[in-house]
């Protein structure tokens, strides 16, 4: 009987048995996936991998039509799932209606392919456009210090190119703040730049930014922040990607323009050479003290869009204080600091008490950029490191030194060396 | 001590349930603002962090949202979610600062992978300088 009123349905449906398995499909299913009825029974749908774009086609079948944790414990559920193989991706939607039947549970199907339009080139409303080009104006090449100077220029210059772009300098000093620039002053600044963490990468999704895919957006530009900690596949990704550019023939202006950042430029794989077409070094805080007044505005301007107490200025002895210190952490760990001592400000303006203890009792070597004390600055280092470990184990040295990974001994040796005190980790 | 917290915007608890058993297992904390200010003040207490936002009822709000917190929390991972696929409105959360952009129907399947590689295991455990 079940097989007769599969074989008079209309529509695609399909039969799972107790153990998962295909049992029964309607000639509309087998019609959608255009192979014949036989060819799906037995498929056993309940895999606990999530098939990748290298496994067969009843590998990404069978993920699609498996049943969710939900219905096997009865309830009914709709979904919409993408099926990636067989090319291209389609969408369906595909409600499971579980079948109580002892032991276990059947479940029956509907699957419905679903066209997706992707609302490409749909004006935005007037609205959007004007958030948008208000945020986009942000990206001024003032941000990046003197006009006439090196990453100014360098920035120009890559602005009209279309070639990949490698923004090299140390964490936090704004990386990802030069791409942007570039990409606002470039002649795709109309179109949308992606910044992505590399790490959150899959090597599908990282194709379907580079190549398109229905249903999904792809941007004219792409910034893989961090490169040196995308997935081993993505990476290979990338170099078959990279590949016309050892060739130096002319490319589609349709084609994504890639940036790429990274701390440490000798970790970038030779097979990534084309990336560094053209190569940007972004200075550290502590080489640009000339820009101190700019950057710090900008900062507060920033700390002004959230809640709490305002902070309007910085006092000179608090200013003072600040460029005196090296920021190994560069324009991330200012902000930061700003943001806690913030909240102990009351006046508006930030003045030297309200700087954390670390800073104001740690005595620091000059902060010329041609003083490199290698020494004083890894002590320096050093020094925070403990405070903060001590801070976030509320005092406790034992916890404080399994968090920097010293024995508690030589945790107690350094904190005598380095002259901290009792209850300078308190703020 | 601070921990690593997933904030998630959104007008009910479909995203907050998907991700709360990863976040449990993670030991992260899991927020659920219900004003824009709670919202950026949780974002500004997390040491690390990331954000889910679910768009859909007031775009020009929500828009506005997501620039005013990524303008001012550069460094919080902040993940759109889109009521339906939409190349354009995904390409406006790029460019106001999101990182990611799903369409609603993609989250069962990748939210919680995504926000999982977003930060791996020992950089969650890891204290950044303050």
């Amino acid at each position: 009987m079940r097989a007769s009123f599969f074989a008079a349905s209309e529509e695609a449906l399909f039969l799972l048995d107790t153990r998962g398995r295909l049992r029964y499909v309607t000639p509309a299913f087998a019609q959608l996936f255009g192979h014949p009825a036989e060819a799906y029974r037995g498929l056993s749908c309940r895999s606990r991998r999530k098939p990748t774009l290298e496994d067969s086609w009843e590998d990404h079948l069978a993920a699609l039509l498996q049943a969710p944790a939900e219905v096997l414990q009865g309830q009914p559920l709709t979904l919409r799932r993408l099926l990636r193989r067989p090319a291209p991706a389609t969408v369906y939607d595909i409600a499971f209606l579980p079948l109580r039947r002892s032991p276990g549970m059947q479940v029956i199907g509907r699957i419905r392919a679903v066209e997706i339009k992707p609302d490409r080139g749909r004006p935005l409303p007037e609205g959007l456009v004007s958030l948008r080009q208000q945020h986009v104006s942000r990206w001024s090449l003032e941000l990046l210090g003197d006009p006439a100077g090196r990453l100014a220029v360098q920035a120009r210059l890559a602005a009209e190119l279309s070639c990949p772009v490698l923004v090299v300098g140390p964490p936090g000093s704004g990386k990802a703040t030069v791409a942007r620039v570039i990409h606002y002053h470039s002649a795709r600044r109309e179109r949308p730049l992606a910044v992505l963490r590399a790490s959150a990468l899959s090597k599908a999704r990282l194709r379907e930014l580079l190549e398109g895919s229905p249903g999904s957006a792809r941007p004219a530009a792409l910034l893989l922040r961090r490169l040196d900690q995308a997935p081993a596949d993505c990476l290979d990704q990338l170099v078959d990607w990279l590949e016309p550019y050892w060739s130096g023939l002319p490319l589609e202006s349709s084609r994504v323009r890639l940036y790429a950042s990274l701390s440490d430029p000798t970790r970038l794989p030779a097979t990534l050479a084309p990336l560094r077409s053209f190569e940007i070094t972004v200075p550290a805080l502590n080489e640009r003290l000339g820009e101190w007044q700019e950057v710090q505005q900008r900062l507060l301007e920033r700390l002004k869009l959230l809640p709490g107490p305002p902070l309007q200025a910085i006092s000179p002895a608090a200013q003072e204080l600040l460029q005196s210190y090296r920021w190994p952490g560069n324009l991330r760990e200012l902000y930061q600091l700003l943001l806690e001592a913030r909240e102990g400000c009351r006046s508006g303006v930030l003045d030297r008490q309200d700087l954390p203890a670390w800073l104001r009792v740690t005595e620091r070597p000059s902060a010329s950029p041609s003083t490199l004390d290698l020494q004083a600055t890894l002590q320096q280092v050093e020094r925070r490191l403990i405070v903060l470990a001590l801070h976030r184990a509320r005092g406790n040295r034992s916890r404080a030194a399994e968090i920097l990974g010293l024995t508690r001994g030589r945790l107690l040796r350094r904190i005598e060396q380095l002259g901290i005190r009792e209850g300078e980790a308190e703020r | 001590m601070k921990r690593a917290t997933l904030i998630v915007w959104e007008g009910d608890d479909r995203l907050a349930s998907l991700l709360r058993p990863w976040a449990v297992q993670q030991r992260w904390l899991l927020r659920q603002p219900r004003s824009e200010e709670e919202l950026l003040s949780q974002g500004a207490s997390a040491h690390l962090g990331a954000v889910v936002l679910r768009f859909g009822r007031d775009l020009e709000r929500e828009f506005a949202l997501l620039a005013r917190l990524s303008t001012a929390l550069p460094d919080l991972a902040i993940v759109v979610v889109l009521p339906e696929p939409d190349e354009t409105l995904a390409g406006l959360a790029w460019d106001l600062g999101a990182c990611e952009v799903l369409p609603l129907f993609r989250c069962r399947e990748t939210l919680v992978p995504l926000i999982a590689r977003l930060f791996p295991t020992s950089e969650a455990a890891h204290v950044p300088p303050a």
